[in-house]
């Protein structure tokens, strides 16, 4: 290496290296200050109020299975069988809830639906409601412990039931029609009230929710 | 004088540093080697401590799906079918957060290597994720959840049809006739029939690359409800290709009680890394890493389901092996291609930090040697092989037994599946899990 070569290099490194190091530090900075930006988002948690609408995933949530339920309470409290069952008996019908079968393309607590629609029907004071097949053996268990253990005078017997006049039964279906990242999500929530004397039924509601999702294509 | 000791000071400390980085990296394992003890832990047949070993070595966030895939594999072969599917669950979750292209995982792969991304599941895992969680349901007595899975199936089938229309595997036969059996158990007959159809044109499809033909079972399942359905021109087509002339009447069928037996046996195949390491001319060393999949020995090679009168072979109806090969077969080109310009990114980074200082350089060539591995992971947990044993008996109680056996047909373990009491006309499905010749099955059974 020549002399003049060695005092150029030696003049490279005493000044600082205007060109190349500026470049690299630059890119280190750009990926930290990404890297922080990213870290910013951290967990958080917030009430929201119960009607607030926050659909997150598009998959079925509480506030479909809230409104489905009002609303087909609603629509079955307004039709005929109601009117027709009072007319002919002077009183209330009692209802008994059925099974809703999940027959849709995703995991649905069907216990939490057919609570709204429990809690609907009885706070509409217009028909009465009895125990689910369940809860009916749990009481049964109580009455005969009530049998050995409780006082005569408060002792509850047994064959005093209120039988159910109708049953509430239904299902969830879905159709999902997807292109790309682009999802139509369909739900058709179909309930029928049967007669238990003589299996007509008397009534048959829908309702349909349809919901467009498109996912992201790009994250950080 | 000051000058020099301070380049002297600064060549140090880039010096250490790089061999700091170095040994550090160094000590970065791959998915498969953090893997190992797991495996042998199964292999060992035991599931509970294969699931302690995995919680010890956590991976980092891009691994949180596939440790949960592993997680669910094990918790099943654990015989605890309800933490199994939450996991199964996260993991599914996990794929819809990373599915998206990340910026900053493809900026990462140009200059770290294929393990910058996520693991966001292969186009295979995310068929079976389902599928076994219908497994654990119908294991765990609920029918319609184990139909939920498989509907999810059938999107997950839609969209696999669509992202890989030019691979291999577009199509998921064992899923499909899975589905359809799942439809037959719960009454749905014409819903059975559909997937039966597209169960037999995905064998069809693909018995040449993956060498699993149409099985027997399934042939007689579509000539069976073609009878029931009165299609008669769509019977004499099937009849004619599969060359059968006695199937099951729909009116006996009806009367009969049918078992469903499936066998997942071995381990999925393992991925490693093979890399090559090269010196330019100006002294900068660039490596190559490529994963592959390490051949494994097949033990078992015929299964036979025995009941106390008759014993009937089980048919292979998923060869996990063989799609992971052809998945990764199809992908090397992709592979390759990020691997060059990856190298050409990491000359571009060494060159800059030789530029501040030649030992910053060194630094770099050691960090991008070390950091540059391929991607190992994989849902190992899986089986290798899935075997499916169809059989209708006479309503009433039967004992069945299992018998797992060698290339020259001898006996390697005999698994008894206990005694079943069948009611006319139901499904009884039964899930075995065989993992090696010392453990046989690993399959926890209730009362037994």
């Amino acid at each position: 290496m020549s002399r003049s070569q060695s005092n150029n290099r030696r003049a490279d490194l005493s000044s600082p290296p205007l060109t190349a190091a500026p470049r690299l530090w630059s890119q280190v900075a750009a990926i930290v200050l990404i890297a922080a930006l990213l870290a910013a988002c951290g967990h958080s948690v917030k009430r929201i109020d119960r009607d607030a609408e926050h659909d997150l995933s598009g998959r079925w949530n509480d506030l479909d299975s809230r409104l489905v339920a009002e609303e087909m309470v609603a629509d079955a409290l307004d039709r005929a069988w109601l009117r027709d069952f009072q007319r002919q008996h002077g009183e209330r019908p009692t209802v008994i809830v059925g099974s809703v079968r999940n027959l849709s393309h995703e995991h649905i607590n069907t216990r939490t639906f057919v609570n709204d629609i429990q809690r609907e029907l009885i706070n509409s004071g217009r028909v009465d409601f009895v125990a689910d097949a369940r809860q009916r053996e749990q009481i049964r268990e109580e009455r005969r412990d009530q049998d050995l253990h409780a006082s005569a005078e408060s002792r509850k017997a047994m064959g005093e039931e209120l039988g159910a006049d109708f049953m509430l039964l239904g299902s969830i279906n879905s159709i999902i029609d997807q292109e790309g990242r682009r999802q139509v999500r369909y739900y058709q929530v179909d309930m029928e009230l049967i007669s238990l004397a003589d299996n007509r039924k008397v009534w048959i509601g829908n309702k349909e929710i349809r919901k467009l999702i498109r996912s992201a294509s790009v994250r950080p | 004088m000051c000058r020099a000791l301070r380049r002297a000071r600064s060549s140090g400390l880039a010096f250490c540093l790089a061999v700091l980085l170095g040994a550090a990296l160094s000590g970065c394992t791959t998915y498969g080697e953090r893997m190992a003890a797991v495996e042998a832990a199964v292999q060992d047949g035991d599931p509970q401590r294969a699931l302690t070993l995995l919680d010890e070595r956590p991976g980092g966030s891009g691994d949180r799906v596939v440790d949960l895939l592993n997680r669910g594999a094990l918790l099943r072969m654990a015989g605890k079918f309800e933490a199994s599917n939450q996991a199964l669950e996260a993991a599914h979750n996990a794929i819809a957060e990373v599915d998206p292209l990340s910026v900053t995982e493809q900026i990462g792969s140009l200059t770290v290597g294929e393990t910058a991304f996520a693991y966001a599941g292969a186009p295979h895992d995310r068929i079976l994720l389902h599928l076994i969680k219908a497994f654990n349901y119908l294991d765990l007595g609920d029918s319609e959840a184990a139909r939920v899975e498989i509907l999810r199936i059938d999107l997950r089938l839609q969209r696999l049809a669509d992202e890989q229309s030019r691979s291999a595997y577009r199509r998921d036969p064992f899923a499909h006739y899975l589905s359809g059996l799942i439809f037959e158990h719960l009454g749905e007959p014409d819903q059975a029939l559909v997937a039966y159809r597209l169960a037999e044109q995905a064998y069809q499809e693909q018995s040449e690359r993956l060498g699993i033909v149409v099985p027997t079972a399934l042939q007689l399942d579509l000539l069976r409800l073609a009878d029931a359905f009165g299609l008669d021109e769509e019977r004499a087509q099937w009849q004619e290709r599969f060359a059968l002339d006695d199937w099951p009447d729909p009116a006996t069928h009806r009367q009969q009680a049918h078992v469903v037996v499936i066998s997942g046996v071995g381990l999925a195949p393992r991925r490693r890394e093979q890399s090559t390491a090269v010196q330019d001319d100006k002294g900068r060393i660039h490596s190559i890493a490529l994963p592959y999949y390490e051949p494994r020995q097949r033990a078992v090679h015929s299964i036979e389901l025995r009941g106390p009168e008759a014993a009937i072979s089980a048919e292979p109806v998923h060869d996990i092996d063989a799609v992971a090969r052809i998945l990764l077969d199809e992908q090397q080109a992709v592979l390759v291609a990020r691997a060059l310009a990856r190298l050409l990114v990491q000359k571009e980074l060494i060159d800059q930090a030789r530029e501040v200082n030649p030992a910053a350089g060194l630094a770099m060539n050691i960090f991008t040697l070390a950091a540059d591995r391929a991607d190992t992971r994989t849902w190992g947990m899986l089986p290798a092989r899935y075997y499916m044993a169809r059989v209708s008996l006479p309503p009433g109680e039967h004992c069945l037994e299992l018998v797992y056996r060698g290339p020259s047909n001898h006996t390697l373990n005999r698994t008894s599946l206990g005694c079943i009491e069948l009611a006319a006309d139901t499904y009884h499905f039964i899930f075995d899990r065989w993992v090696s010749k010392r453990t046989g099955s690993v399959t926890r059974r209730e009362g037994m």
